[in-house]
């Protein structure tokens, strides 16, 4: 079978959880250059979301409120939710900090934006144990917020952070903001032309993904009180980089709050919805009622909004949160979240609740945590530059520039050839705030090198 | 060739002939043939006698028998198919690799996933040695940049026992 056609080896690989992919690459040398191929990666990433298949996973974040202990996150294979025996497997964070707890601000075909301050962010595939740090980037003076999101640019081929920092704006009410893209292509953040026209509705909630826009729950402008809002989607498209509005559900009640994510491969919405609670005391506490969700079932189209399931508060006395995370394979169940310290599976058409033990708190002192949904994806986390770095090496067989650790790009400066930005450093190495502007002069030289190494390319071209 | 005389047998079924590698034809209902992408360009130009090189009398019999059975895909017959598609994967790795090659060549593409899934969930728990055997590669590392590249992904390698026999 030494012939067999590597389409046909791709098409056979591409079905495999990666774990098994990635074990793969011991073969040969010809399955490890077919394995590590960016087309592959996309292969496997196409694969994996049409069949909606056996890749997703659960990224468990430690919720610390005494601000120590480990700041590790646990990931759980999603088939293996029903399996008796769970067992969550540690992940190194890559952001590990003794001062904050890393968020998670946006997941996309296996790459997760990551954060523990604005100016310490990166992008991060947890599959594969390989990150980036992004560039610092200012923020400016006073702004009211920063807010993130993270996708996949369809046209372009890249992956994209957007950042949004809303700032107070002259009348009263309203915000002016000041919008970013970092492309992972290009390695560098560059301001947008259209600034985004609406205010970001819940600081909180980062942008969620679909169909190559991102997505926000933003209104005209802030007034008081917040039942007035009209509570709007507004959606940048990482092609165009333009603001959009997407059709939203008619609300016809007031008092809750609104929430989108993505399930099943819909946008939806899920409105929270809160009651007085009297304890045997007489306190007053206001506690999660139900929670209703909503799924936009053909995207765009405002019509197609349809009340998908309501999530009744099973234990009113423990009840905080409710977060809906996926559907199961056969759409009967929605996994949900629940207080941050347990998931459950609970029935779309029959009253149902599995509660899903997964042995983390009791184990691992994990007793609170917020759960995020990622694919399992051997997409890379390299730019334009990586490559013509790699190629050089590989050409001039510099060993230490090809060697692939998890820190390769934290040792390698980024360069920052975006416009108006060349004061930025644009490289953090470590924590340590000293060390994050590499000197100058090694800045220049690796530039220098990067043009060679273009030309380079181009030659073989 | 073949195809004016069988019309007449079929009546107004427009046949065709898949002639193997090994020289031996096949003659088919146009309907059935189309579900290969390959062939059902050869038919827009014209040709009803299909030569197929790359492909020989033991994997075209099976080939005609899968297209056979889907060309009757019903609404009502799914468990049925399904149960084909189970007993139609069931060969060895060898028999596999060349109707997954030949379906990869003739472009069916419900035979090339029904193939090629059913390989991944062979070799999903094999260990790397069994692949190597399965697939008739040798081994090109060195043990050194071998053990290198494992050290790029160590968790991938551990968790349990790796399946070595190579059925």
């Amino acid at each position: 079978m030494s012939t067999f056609p590597r389409d046909v080896i791709a098409e056979i690989l591409c079905r495999l959880p990666v774990n098994r992919v990635l074990r793969c690459r011991c073969v040969s040398k010809s399955w490890l250059a077919l394995i590590d191929s960016p087309g592959f990666a996309k292969l496997h990433v196409t694969y994996s979301l049409k069949t909606n298949s056996n890749n997703l996973c659960l990224l468990l974040r430690k919720v610390d409120y005494y601000g120590y202990g480990k700041r590790c996150f646990y990931s759980i294979h999603f088939d293996s939710l029903n399996s008796r025996v769970i067992t969550p497997k540690e992940m190194t964070n890559p952001l590990m900090s003794s001062e904050f707890n890393t968020k998670i601000l946006g997941s996309c075909n296996g790459l997760l934006l990551i954060s523990n301050t604005v100016d310490d962010t990166a992008l991060w595939n947890p599959s594969i144990g390989k990150y980036k740090k992004l560039p610092v980037m200012g923020v400016g003076d006073n702004p009211v917020h920063v807010n993130f999101g993270f996708g996949y640019d369809v046209a372009n081929d890249d992956y994209k952070v957007v950042r949004i920092v809303q700032f107070s704006g002259s009348e009263k009410g309203c915000f002016h903001s000041d919008v970013m893209v970092y492309s992972l292509k290009s390695s560098c953040w560059r301001g947008v032309d259209e600034q985004l026209p609406y205010v970001l509705r819940y600081v909180d909630q980062p942008g969620v993904y679909l169909n190559g826009s991102l997505h926000w729950i933003a209104s005209a402008k802030i007034e008081i009180p917040a039942s007035k809002l009209e509570l709007l989607i507004v959606a940048f498209d990482l092609g165009t980089e333009k603001w959009r509005l997407v059709p939203r559900p008619r609300y016809t009640d007031t008092g809750f709050i609104v929430n989108l994510v993505v399930l099943g491969g819909s946008l939806c919405v899920y409105k929270t919805y809160f009651v007085d609670s009297y304890s045997d005391w007489g306190d007053v506490d206001i506690v999660l009622d139900h929670v209703h969700i909503w799924e936009m079932k053909e995207y765009g189209v405002k019509d197609s909004w349809t009340g998908v399931a309501s999530l009744e508060q099973p234990d009113r006395q423990l009840g905080c949160t409710v977060v809906p995370l996926a559907y199961s394979n056969n759409r009967d169940e929605i996994l949900v979240e629940q207080d941050n310290r347990r998931f459950l599976w609970t029935g779309i058409k029959e009253d149902s609740i599995k509660i899903v033990d997964t042995g983390v708190g009791t184990l691992r002192g994990f007793l609170h945590f917020n759960s995020y949904v990622y694919l399992g994806s051997l997409v890379q986390l390299t730019s334009n530059d990586d490559l013509n770095k790699q190629y050089n090496a590989d050409k001039g067989g510099n060993k230490k520039a090809r060697k692939k650790s998890p820190s390769k790009s934290h040792n390698s400066p980024d360069r920052s050839h975006s416009q108006g930005n060349s004061s930025q450093p644009n490289t953090v190495e470590k924590d340590n705030s000293s060390t994050r502007s590499p000197p100058k002069d090694a800045e220049e030289i690796q530039t220098i090198e990067d043009e060679h190494t273009s030309e380079v390319e181009k030659d073989v071209q | 060739m073949a195809s004016s005389s069988s019309s007449s047998k079929t009546g107004l079924k427009k046949m065709l002939t898949l002639k193997s590698s090994d020289g031996d034809e096949f003659e088919l209902e146009e309907s059935i043939v189309i579900q290969c992408q390959t062939i059902k360009h050869m038919v827009e130009d014209g040709f009803s006698l299909i030569p197929l090189q790359n492909v020989d009398t033991k994997t075209l019999t099976k080939i005609i028998e899968y297209m056979k059975k889907h060309a009757e895909k019903t609404e009502s017959n799914k468990e049925e198919i399904k149960n084909f598609n189970k007993e139609f994967v069931k060969g060895s790795f060898d028999d596999q690799f060349e109707l997954v090659s030949a379906a990869n060549y003739l472009h069916i593409n419900g035979l090339m996933d029904l193939l090629c899934q059913s390989i991944a969930d062979r070799i999903n728990n094999k260990s790397v040695r069994a692949v190597r055997e399965i697939f008739n590669i040798s081994n090109d590392y060195t043990p050194d940049e071998e053990e290198k590249v494992r050290d790029e992904h160590k968790w991938a390698h551990e968790g349990g026992e790796f399946d070595e026999s190579l059925d």
